[in-house]
């Protein structure tokens, strides 16, 4: 029984060779491919080319057929898969520099943010990866996310002073402009609706736009994501649909405190707490400081509530955050000494204690004198 | 033989698994991704667009006069032309230039801006009333004889004699009337000399210096050459106007009164020079409440301005900082008409802009301090403008009420496929919550016009204010406000006798038992036009005004108090008050 078992072996493994020995050759299958492409079979000469790259993941010809057919019908997965395999054998940050890229040109956001903080983790002071991760919060409408991503730069890097500047007029929403970042968030929670970040930022911007309904709708079925909770409960507030606590987070979420006070603010209004209510926006403008709608927002409840003196101090830091917006976002925008200094003094004047950390960081490391 | 046959059966079944293997061994990057992610794509529901509610007032009535004698109907160009200079239209003034208490007309005409300076064509038409609703027309009587491309009408009084005079702004150049006090008028000064030929829209008028004469600030829009286009601009086939940004914005104007009939530049100076947008609108007030004035410029596709006076005639621009320079969505807009009033009852001065079609008119509440915030969006002056392009905006009380109501003309600037080229005014009633849209207040509302300059004036003298309103190719319209209701009244002028004695951009603060109302006393029309110098106020179901402070320049407070309701009176700075009585 054991020599025949052996032998039974034996034969199925000529078997298997014979069949390697007589299968058609990788270039055969390229030839093929081509015929099939050529005379508009998509289907087989997909699955010729995805038989090519199983065999040989390099192989040119199979790769362009693949890229024609992601072309052809928009398949973001597909480019960002080939992105991977044409960089199999890049050295790690780059390629995850390249596949983020690929994924980004997809609106693939949720994926190429996985790469290049893949990325960001072997080199942390990649300025590329940093730069991509800061303009990716900014679609996001996210500036304090720009806010710590810059200041978990390493300390011996060098601050890119353009992504500073990108990061302190991102806070600045009300003069910068959320249509425009509209239409890009709608394309790429299309294309991943799992994207949580995104569906937050895309609810963010309708929220501005005053689009309610809409952007309700987009958080409805988001219950495990606190920041989608918090956003949806705070845009209820403002159609005056009074919110029970326990919608609420207990406690403010890492990553939007200040839409967790914000909402309680409104919520205080709504019953009448006038106190509680100014405790509230006291709260929200603490965790974002340079945020102007915020701060419009607190000037609002002052005036009504007829706090003249106060309200007289925060409309000068209502006008002090826009003139931050104001320079961080001029065209001509240069961080020299000047800026630096005037910029310090604004962020300073508003309790922003992130903003001159950061902007020290940058006068340290650009060695100008003040 | 047996196992012969099993040995091949076991070769037959190796080639099958390995072709089997072949079969299915294929690259999946691209599932394994999708795998790895949970991607899944889902389409979304298409952007919502913005819903009209319902509207809530229904109290306030206009009357279109159709008895009346002026047929002034704005011409601005030949068919065939498609020069930019035809978008503006023209203006109105609302001002008694004969001091017979009784509120006359004034218009200026365009023409053909490539044949300007037309022998014997005047583009000035002045509307004496006669009496209640019956007005003549007196421009040739009166000496007001221009032949230049019009746009604005602002009355002023810049030699201080009581008698208001005019200035006429147009496409290559402006003219200043100085009025005669026997009801005609006369070219006077330089002020002419010192606009040149560039493209002046709108003028407010102001004592900015403080010397106790008024200053004059002028917008410029672009520097279209006064020549026949010679680029075309098309949608869908159909020759329409350009983009006024294939020209150059031109710098607005400054000019100094010297106090003895003729002017200074001080545009370059003054800091005014430093910005060559597109300037449409104008007005000017003292928004922070520090006893110095400012002026805001509506711009047309560029940054709207802030000007804060620093010291003198010098300005720093701050409109970013104060949030007037973009909407709330941190966009330029097509500006071009302006109302300053108090929209929210909170005795602060508001700014409204309105702006061109699928943008939105937008209100920006001031928060004291320079400090503006545009929280429109979402409400009635959002979603009533949007399919509009708005002009001249006109804030008044139309049913007395104390709250501020917004008239505002539309019309669109081309023939567009799809877009209304006609367009219907729109009327907003002030509520405690903020502007809501008004119903139907007559016929006038429910037909589309192509308006451009409006006023506001009390053409019959009953105490209401009364609308009148420019149109391109269709006779102007005088809207007689018939709201019924039973809230009260006060009519005020205010004349200067140590500061100018026009009193432009004069906060007047009104106090009845129920109520604080701030009011900006002044003709600034912010689009081309002025109103009459008669300030309307209502003071809701009040029978008495408690105190009316009135805040001079140099920060000096004048006082009254117990005024009865239903007065008409001149209150005359460091004397008092006066009632008119019939």
């Amino acid at each position: 029984m054991t020599r025949l078992f052996i032998a039974s072996v034996a034969a199925i493994g000529i078997g298997a060779a014979l069949q390697a020995w007589t299968r058609p050759s990788v270039e055969d299958l390229e030839v093929e491919a081509t015929i099939a492409w050529n005379e508009g079979d998509e289907e087989t000469a997909e699955h010729l080319a995805r038989a090519i790259l199983a065999r040989d993941p390099q192989s040119q010809h199979a790769q362009e057929v693949m890229q024609q057919l992601a072309f052809h019908t928009p398949r973001p997965a597909l480019v960002i898969a080939l992105e991977a395999l044409r960089t199999s054998e890049s050295d790690a940050v780059s390629r995850s520099l390249r596949i983020g890229d690929a994924a980004m040109s997809q609106n693939m956001l949720r994926v190429a943010e996985s790469f290049w903080q893949e990325g960001l983790k072997s080199d942390p002071s990649h300025e590329g990866l940093r730069a991509r991760l800061i303009t990716l919060a900014g679609i996001r409408l996210d500036p304090q996310s720009m806010l710590h991503q810059l200041l978990e730069v390493p300390k011996d890097v060098a601050l890119n002073e353009q992504q500073v500047l990108l990061c302190l007029s991102g806070f600045a929403i009300d003069t910068h402009g959320v249509l425009p970042v509209e239409e890009q968030l709608r394309w790429s929670l299309e294309a991943d609706s799992a994207d949580m970040k995104t569906r937050v930022g895309l609810a963010r911007a309708l929220m501005i736009l005053g689009r309610h309904s809409e952007c309700l709708s987009l958080l409805e079925d988001s219950q495990e994501d606190a920041a989608a909770v918090t956003l949806r409960a705070l845009v209820r507030l403002n159609r005056h649909e009074l919110v029970a606590d326990s919608i609420l987070p207990e406690h403010p979420p890492a990553d939007s405190a200040a839409d967790f006070y914000q909402a309680h603010a409104v919520k205080h209004s709504l019953e009448g707490n006038a106190e509680a209510e100014l405790a509230s926006w006291r709260m929200a403008v603490g965790q974002s400081p340079l945020s102007s709608p915020l701060r419009a927002f607190f000037c609002d409840a002052l005036r009504r509530q007829q706090k003249e003196s106060e309200l007289q101090l925060e409309a000068t830091r209502l006008a002090q955050v826009r003139r931050i917006g104001e320079i961080a976002s001029s065209k001509d925008a240069e961080l020299n000494a000047a800026t630096i200094a005037l910029l310090t003094q604004l962020c300073h004047a508003v309790d922003a204690d992130e903003a001159v950390e950061l902007l020290n960081r940058v006068r340290h490391s650009s060695r100008q004198p003040l | 033989m047996i196992i012969a046959l099993w040995l091949m059966l076991m070769i037959a079944a190796g080639y099958g698994g390995g072709m089997y293997l072949e079969h299915t061994s294929v690259w999946s990057g691209d599932t394994e991704l999708v795998r790895d992610f949970s991607i899944r794509s889902q389409p979304l529901p298409p952007p919502e667009s913005p819903q009209r509610s319902e509207s809530t007032a229904q109290t306030v009535g206009f009357r279109e006069l159709q008895d009346h004698s002026v047929m002034f109907r704005y011409t601005n160009g030949p068919n065939d032309l498609f020069h930019l200079a035809e978008t503006l239209g023209g203006g109105v003034a609302a001002v008694d230039f004969d001091l017979d208490t009784q509120v006359d007309l004034l218009f200026v005409d365009g023409g053909n801006p490539v044949e300007v300076d037309l022998p014997g064509r005047s583009n000035i038409y002045c509307y004496r009333n006669e009496r209640q609703h019956s007005f003549e027309e007196a421009a040739e009587t009166a000496g007001l004889n221009w032949s230049g491309y019009g746009h604005g009408c602002s009355v002023c009084d810049f030699n201080e004699d009581g008698f208001p005079d005019v200035l006429i702004t147009g496409f290559y150049g402006c003219q200043l009337y100085a009025n005669q006090g026997d009801g005609t008028f006369t070219k006077f000064g330089d002020l002419d000399t010192l606009a040149g030929n560039r493209w002046c829209a709108t003028a407010a008028w102001s004592d900015l210096d403080g010397d106790g004469d008024q200053d004059v600030y002028i917008t410029c829009y672009t520097d279209t050459p006064a020549q026949r286009p010679t680029q075309i601009c098309e949608v869908s086939g159909r020759r329409i106007h350009c983009n006024p940004r294939q020209s150059n914005g031109v710098a607005d104007i400054l000019l100094e009164n010297l106090g003895n009939g003729y002017f200074k530049d001080q545009s370059a100076q003054s800091g005014i020079a430093d910005f060559s947008e597109y300037g449409l609108g104008v007005t000017m007030a003292d928004f922070d409440a520090d006893g110095r004035t400012e002026i805001f410029v509506a711009n047309d596709g560029d940054r709207n301005l802030l000007f804060h006076q620093t010291a003198g005639l010098k300005y720093e621009e701050c409109a970013i900082p104060s949030g007037l320079a973009y909407n709330g969505e941190g966009e330029t807009m097509g500006s071009m008409g302006i109302a300053c009033a108090d929209f929210n009852s909170d005795n602060r001065l508001d700014l409204l802009t309105t702006n061109f079609i699928n943008e939105r008119n937008v209100l920006f509440s001031n928060y004291g301090h320079l400090s503006f915030v545009d929280n429109s969006r979402g409400t009635a002056t959002d979603y009533s403008s949007r399919s509009q392009v708005g002009w001249a905006a006109v804030p008044l009380d139309a049913n007395l009420d104390g709250l501020t109501d917004l008239f505002v003309a539309n019309g669109h600037v081309s023939d567009i496929p799809s877009q209304e080229y006609q367009q219907a005014p729109i009327l907003l009633e002030g509520t405690p919550d903020g502007l809501s849209l008004a119903s139907p207040a007559g016929g006038y509302f429910t037909k589309k016009w192509h308006g451009r300059g409006a006023c506001r004036a009390d053409l019959n003298n009953d105490g209401r204010s009364d609308l009148v309103v420019s149109h391109i190719d269709t006779p102007a319209s005088l809207l007689i406000n018939d709201t019924a209701t039973e809230h009260q009244f006060l009519k005020i002028r205010l004349i200067g006798t140590r500061s100018s004695r026009a009193a432009e951009s004069i906060l007047i603060k009104i106090e009845t038992a129920d109520a604080t109302r701030t009011i900006l006393y002044g003709t600034h029309g912010g689009y081309l036009s002025s109103h009459s110098d008669w300030l309307i106020a209502g003071l809701g179901k009040a029978d008495s005004v408690r105190r009316i402070q009135v805040f001079w320049p140099d920060d000096r407070t004048q006082e009254l108090r117990g005024v009865a309701a239903g007065s008409t009176i001149w209150i005359v700075e460091q004397l008092g008050a006066y009632q008119q009585t019939d």
